[in-house]
């Protein structure tokens, strides 16, 4: 058992691994801090090039050339987080943030499965309804001596 | 959800149950609508520019043809320009050179080439062997000028205005078809308003 503990972590480092590999420029820092900056925003920023990876994951140039900008803006501009995040969006689009903000186009992507919930509810709500609510039946006069009839003979 | 009324409505005077009869037909032929209409949406690696109607950035960059001399905005002030971003790395650009020196022969466009992250000497051959349709060439080794402009592959081109704000930008080749549909009209605006303001 021990053994394959031991066996699952090596396996969960080595694709942890892979994982941080993608970008394999050396980059010196002043600071730790400046380093993790670096790290977060180039995972949180998507390479424009590619249709679902960060800049930190991807291998097109246009995103070495991006990372090496965003290191320049925390090494030489001294720019901060947000400054930064500014910076690429303005030249590339909302596409390029992960976490785009709730407004055009993307609140139709919001606004549409809520209203289903809601359609969804409210069709439930009214087949219960029907379920719940006895059904009424019209019976005319010659109908209610014949069921008379019937229920006497038993 | 207001458009919930309607349906509503409708449910309850039809009977609930023909409206569940054709219930999964109309999930049927919504999602297949949704589908095709993503399906031929097409252009999907193609994003929408964020520098639509505002200024081209500035920039201070070398002439390709004559290291001495450098390029600036200023330069591109005064009348309408198309700026556009090749390489010889760049197949597309090939394909789309034949359009870009019928332009130039065409329109009185001042036309501006951004040699994007290329090779000078390879970039000088190739105008010199298919023809230079720009009055401008702008180097851009590190592509630092593309960053501004937001450029993330080749060729991409922007029309820009007198004033040197960024129309219209297109991302991929300008082809007779592309120039007809996507450029021409919105140049016969830009013009007729230059007019006016020269007069």
């Amino acid at each position: 058992m021990a053994i394959l503990s031991k066996l699952i972590l090596l396996l969960l480092l080595a694709a942890a691994q892979v994982e941080a590999s993608s970008s394999s420029e050396i980059m010196d820092f002043d600071s730790e801090s400046d380093r993790n900056r670096y790290s977060k925003l180039i995972s949180e920023l998507r390479c424009p090039k590619c249709m679902n990876t960060n800049l930190a994951g991807s291998d097109a140039p246009i995103s070495k050339d991006l990372r090496s900008k965003v290191y320049t803006l925390i090494t030489q501009e001294g720019m901060t987080d947000e400054q930064i995040i500014a910076y690429m969006r303005e030249r590339y689009g909302d596409f390029v943030l992960y976490d785009p903000p709730l407004d055009g186009a993307a609140i139709i992507i919001w606004l549409v499965p809520a209203g289903l919930v809601l359609l969804a509810i409210s069709i439930l709500g009214l087949a219960l309804n029907r379920i719940r609510t006895p059904k009424k039946v019209v019976v005319g006069e010659e109908q209610r001596t014949e069921m008379q009839v019937l229920l006497k003979d038993d | 959800m207001i458009q919930g009324i309607g349906p509503i409505k409708l449910f309850s005077s039809l009977g609930l149950s023909a409206v569940l009869r054709f219930l999964p037909l109309a999930l049927f032929v919504l999602i297949a609508v949704t589908g095709l209409t993503g399906f031929y949406l097409g252009d999907r690696d193609k994003l929408p520019s964020s520098l639509i109607d505002r200024p081209f950035p500035n920039f201070e960059a070398v002439d390709l043809l004559d290291a001495a001399q450098s390029i600036s905005k200023q330069d591109l002030l005064g009348k309408p320009v198309l700026v556009n971003v090749w390489a010889t790395w760049c197949p597309t650009c090939l394909s789309e050179h034949q359009s870009l020196m019928d332009i130039k022969r065409k329109t009185d466009l001042l036309m501006v080439g951004i040699n994007y992250k290329d090779d000078s000497e390879k970039a000088i051959s190739w105008l010199d062997q298919q023809g230079n349709p720009f009055h401008l060439n702008i180097v851009d080794q590190k592509g630092e000028l593309g960053i501004d402009l937001g450029v993330y592959g080749a060729p991409e081109s922007f029309l820009l205005d007198d004033r040197g704000i960024i129309r219209h930008k297109r991302i991929g080749d300008i082809n007779e078809r592309v120039w007809k549909r996507e450029f021409k009209p919105l140049l016969a605006r830009l013009s007729s308003t230059h007019d006016k303001l020269e007069r």
